[in-house]
């Protein structure tokens, strides 16, 4: 059995099934749509077959390694998560149930022991222990980040362009490209950063449409070339010659 | 030697999770926003909020890997926008957006990477462009039509026959599309 359209549909109507199905639909294209989708059968189903196609695109992405302390600042985030959400927990607990009965006689004065005379500031409240607990984290993951972020390295770019590019490599391993009073790309233009291995083939970077612009590097890049070129849009291989480059040592 | 001791089990959840998909997630990411940086930033949020929802996600109805893939791209896709001050376009009535709550009913479970980039490369590369642009650039047809220097009616053309041979190629079934 095939979805049926409602009366009016056309070709048209299918193309913008189609944008409708990659979220890219706008304008008053949008609308017209939307109204005559909410009457046409086959406009809906060709929409959720095509978001059905899509899915499986999200596989065609080549898989990546992210930085090497990701996990670790993953996790980290996590764990303070959980130590508030069970401060907090053990900060709600209700008080003991009262004995079912009570003694004759007026009512005793609650007994309240004794406080200590000084009470460390982050034992006050679960909300103070929880911030306590973060500003700790947060000191000790500063300290180790300032260390790993120093710069050990840096490559300055040749080429024809005018301006400065320099490729800064810090002790984690991780880099970047900084570039300095290179002139704004024209308009539909994008500057596009290359790492390209020895004997191998260029690997896309990273792109920016500005002159002054940071971009990291992916992976470890000892050894390899690091170039810059000019695209129209953001390509899997270059598809003109370097405007920049430069040799980062192994 | 001295072990470490064993993540609590809610770490080891997530930790299991993180390991499964995190490098096609960041992958992914990275393909849209070409920046290390913002692509651990969307990807760090995804597993989180997958990590605390997760009691509420039901594999049975799909690929918790497409579930994952799915919130990475809509994520980007709004940095991306957010970067070009662009607002999310709202859906039509009765045409769900491609979300967390949906995308398992939507997973092509027979469907591996190498399928869907064989599929992908089996496109005519202006078709594969101007979807490619739309899908992983997040650009309207009309600025598609621009970057190319295409005329619109071309673009929007273009998409239709790539998303329908991509229907085919990855084996969707088609039958409820057959005549009209």
């Amino acid at each position: 059995m095939s979805a049926t359209p409602v009366d009016g549909h056309s070709d048209e109507f299918e193309q913008l099934a189609g944008l409708a199905a990659l979220d890219v639909l706008e304008g008053d294209e949008l609308g017209r749509f939307q109204r005559h989708a909410a009457q046409c059968e086959r406009c809906q189903v060709m929409v959720r077959l095509d978001r059905e196609a899509l899915a499986a695109v999200l596989l065609v992405a080549p898989p990546m390694d992210p930085s090497p302390d990701f996990k670790a600042r993953l996790m980290q985030r996590a764990a303070v998560e959980l130590a508030v959400a069970d401060t907090t927990r053990r900060g709600s607990v209700a008080a003991p149930p009262t004995p079912a009965t009570q003694p004759p006689g007026p009512a005793p004065i609650p007994f309240r022991p004794r406080s200590p005379n000084v009470i460390p500031l982050w034992r006050r409240s679960p909300w103070v222990s929880a911030l306590a607990a973060i500003l700790v984290v947060g000191l000790v993951s500063f300290g180790a980040y300032s260390y790993e972020n120093q710069p050990v390295a840096t490559y300055e770019l040749s080429g024809s362009a005018p301006g400065k590019a320099l490729v800064i490599v810090r002790r984690s391993g991780m880099a970047e490209l900084v570039m300095e009073g290179v002139p704004d790309p024209e308009p539909g233009f994008l500057y596009e950063a290359w790492i390209i291995p020895q004997g191998g083939q260029p690997v896309a970077a990273g792109t920016t449409n500005r002159g002054n612009a940071e971009v990291p590097l992916p992976g470890n890049i000892r050894g390899t070339t690091v170039a810059i070129t000019k695209e129209r849009t953001r390509v899997d291989a270059p598809t003109s010659a370097p405007l920049m480059a430069t040799v980062v040592q192994s | 030697m001295t072990a470490s001791p064993p993540p609590t089990p809610e770490l080891a959840q997530l930790e299991a999770l993180y390991d499964a998909h995190n490098r096609q997630a960041i992958g992914l990411a990275y393909r849209i926003l070409g920046d290390l940086g913002d692509a651990e930033e969307v990807v760090q949020e995804v597993f989180l909020s997958a990590w605390r929802s997760g009691h509420t996600y039901d594999p049975a109805r799909g690929s918790t890997h497409t579930w994952i893939l799915s919130m990475v791209r809509n994520r980007s896709i709004d940095v991306l926008r957010a970067r070009q001050r662009r607002p999310t376009q709202q859906m039509p009535e009765g045409i769900d957006p491609v979300d967390s709550s949906d995308v398992p009913t939507l997973a092509v479970s027979n469907v591996d990477a190498e399928t869907a980039r064989v599929a992908m490369n089996s496109l005519p590369p202006e078709q594969k462009q101007a979807l490619e642009l739309a899908y992983f650039g997040g650009l309207s047809h009309s600025e598609i039509a621009a970057q190319l220097a295409a005329p619109i009616g071309t673009v929007k053309g273009r998409i239709r026959l790539g998303l329908d041979h991509l229907r085919a190629a990855m084996g969707v079934h088609q039958d409820l599309l057959s005549a009209s």
